[in-house]
């Protein structure tokens, strides 16, 4: 027997569903495609989010940081990256940690230390001000610690000195040039910027870090470029790419969207019940119809993929109703920007909608493999029905 | 004329305890017209059911086409049925989610045929139900139900026939028509025809009547 009838009548099982039996067709039906489209749009918004973040982070922060572990002439270090073809461009700079002490508030930062040339390029960069050799902070710290361009901080470089009265850190007064916002937490809370030659002078030569921040051409080539300038650098050298740095946000944000994801699966297991009980009462109603086909050679495992059939048809139109629902509710979010948030805790004032190609995959393969599963056991006894006790009860 | 069907010792005990046949031996030979007649629980039905393979006798056997049937492997059986034997029933059992046509075009397609629509057409224009084609079961009487019911079964060219009261929702007149069918069908195609009926106004179709009782043949 072809498979073509099979799915002839099982279609037509479907189509020609009438009263209480239509009745749970439709509620099925409507189980997996609410279902599916929730899962859809949640991890749309999750994927969204994870890429706006990732933009974010990307537009303003160095894709890979190059620390330099022997104090050798950084014009030639400098030199050797700027011949790497995906390097758009390689900022020198140099990291101490300090305090900034203003109207008796402390907060511990890290000075970095740039060259005013590249501070002069970074436009996009400030919110307020703009560098004239003083100090540059970052929003968030300025916002903390009430903060305003103009305004004189205190910087306490914990590298000091040794006095007969004991050990005196470094104290110095600077003027807050700029305010600066970069979307990452380190920099907007925990960052002061400087002139290179300004930091070198106040700190010394207890820095830090001392080496490069690298922007790319195109930053999803990181790991790529991080291991060229490895190879270029040798020992010299230790790189780290922003897919490194930002590794424990991701991977909790990648977490967070698994567990979610497996909560969400309930609901389709859920709503593939509904697809066990339809096809119980299909079974049910066709019994005698059962009997015919059997009567007439249809072998059992036929007779179950009617019925199977029947569970896959509505698990699949389901998803895929699903999908067309949740590409519908994707592109309104997007459109009336529906999800909002506080940007000054997320960097965005709303969440964007993005399918990953593999979360629709995974969802619609689980929401119709689940239905295969929900209507193996109808499937089964639809196969298992006894024609003769079917006719002797007519 | 060979053998078509033998029946050996052929006992039925269903799970209610109730002794359905009690040892039946029985041959019919190829082209014969057999009415299997007796009352109500007399064990018609489940001999008929027997013999298609439909259900497991409790002792005995059946021989058909030469092929022992009782001791054959479940899909092995539907297939053999399914090249050999149709049935019709007395409630006609028709697919009432599909037309007339697709009634037959279905088991058709399920015997393998090829060009099931057209050969269905065929068949419903020999039953003169060819305007009837697109109707649903439900549309039909009970006569024209029963004839789409053999259609059906004239659609796998079956070698036996087996019809259990093929006339029993019928009045005298339709039920006539319906034997006069039958017997138009085993005259010119030699389809053996086992019918089961209690009516005794149609037993002068038959070419040999067995008549049971109790379960035995009398």
């Amino acid at each position: 027997m072809s498979l073509k009838t099979i799915i002839r009548i099982s279609i037509r099982y479907i189509l020609a569903s009438r009263g209480s039996t239509l009745l749970v067709s439709l509620i099925a039906l409507l189980g997996v495609v609410l279902s599916v489209c929730a899962i859809l749009l949640t991890m749309g918004v999750f994927a969204g989010f994870q890429h706006a973040l990732k933009e974010k982070i990307l537009s303003t922060s160095p894709h890979i940081i190059v620390s330099i572990t022997s104090e050798e002439n950084i014009q030639e270090y400098e030199e050797k990256l700027s011949r790497i073809k995906s390097i758009k461009k390689a900022y020198p700079v140099v990291i101490y940690q300090g305090i900034v002490s203003k109207d008796g508030s402390l907060q511990s930062v890290s000075v970095k230390g740039m060259r005013p040339s590249d501070l002069f390029q970074k436009k996009d960069f400030f919110v307020e001000g703009t560098f004239k050799g003083g100090v540059l902070i970052g929003k968030g710290l300025a916002d903390i610690m009430g903060i305003r361009v103009g305004q004189e901080i205190t910087l306490v470089s914990p590298v000091g000195r040794s006095t007969p009265f004991g050990f005196l850190p470094k104290v110095g007064h600077f003027r807050v040039d700029g305010i600066f916002q970069t979307g990452t937490f380190d920099q907007d809370y925990l960052t002061v910027i400087m002139s290179m030659s300004l930091a070198t002078e106040f700190f010394g030569s207890q820095w830090q870090l001392y080496g490069f921040e690298v922007y790319l051409q195109d930053p999803y080539k990181a790991q790529e470029v991080k291991d060229k300038i490895e190879k270029v650098l040798g020992a010299n050298a230790i790189v780290r790419s922003w897919i490194d740095l930002n590794k424990p946000l991701f991977n909790a944000l990648q977490l967070e969207k698994v567990g979610i994801f497996f909560v969400l699966l309930l609901m389709v297991i859920v709503a593939s019940f509904n697809i066990t009980s339809l096809l119980f009462m299909k079974v049910k109603e066709k019994t005698r119809d059962i009997a015919i086909f059997r009567t007439f050679g249809m072998k059992k495992k036929e007779v179950a993929m009617i019925f199977l059939f029947q569970g896959m048809t509505i698990g699949l139109f389901g998803s895929l109703c699903g999908l067309l629902l949740s590409l519908l509710g994707g592109y309104l979010i997007n459109e009336y920007k529906l999800v909002r948030v506080p940007a000054d805790v997320y960097l965005m004032d709303h969440v964007p909608v993005f399918f990953e190609p593999s979360d629709v995959i995974i969802t619609l393969v689980g929401a119709f493999f689940l239905s295969l599963i929900a209507s193996l056991l109808p499937a089964y006894r639809a196969s298992k029905t006894s024609i003769v006790e079917i006719l002797r009860n007519e | 004329m060979s053998e078509v069907i033998k029946v050996v010792n052929l006992k039925k005990v269903y799970k209610d305890g109730t002794k359905a046949l009690k040892g039946i031996n029985l041959t019919i030979k190829e082209g014969e017209f057999c009415g299997l007649m007796g009352p109500s629980g007399s064990g018609k039905s489940s001999l008929l059911h027997l013999i298609a393979g439909l259900d497991r006798p409790t002792e005995g056997s059946v021989w058909v086409l030469g092929k022992e049937i009782t001791s054959m492997e479940e899909d092995k059986l539907a297939e053999f049925r399914k090249k050999n034997i149709a049935f019709v029933f007395q409630f006609y059992y028709l697919l009432e989610d599909f037309s007339v046509l697709e009634n037959l075009v279905i088991i058709g397609q399920m015997a393998g045929i090829k060009d099931a629509e057209r050969k269905a057409l065929d068949i419903l224009r020999f039953l003169r139900l060819e305007d009837k084609a697109k109707h649903k079961p439900s549309q039909l009487s009970g006569g024209q139900m029963q004839r789409v019911a053999i259609g059906r079964a004239l659609m796998l060219e079956p070698k036996i026939l087996l019809a259990d009261e093929p006339t029993g929702n019928l009045d005298l007149e339709e039920g006539t028509r319906i034997f006069e069918l039958f017997k138009h069908l085993n005259e010119e195609k030699g389809i053996t025809f086992v019918v089961a009926t209690h009516n005794t106004e149609l037993s002068r179709f038959f070419s040999r009547i067995i008549k049971l009782r109790d379960g035995m043949i009398l």
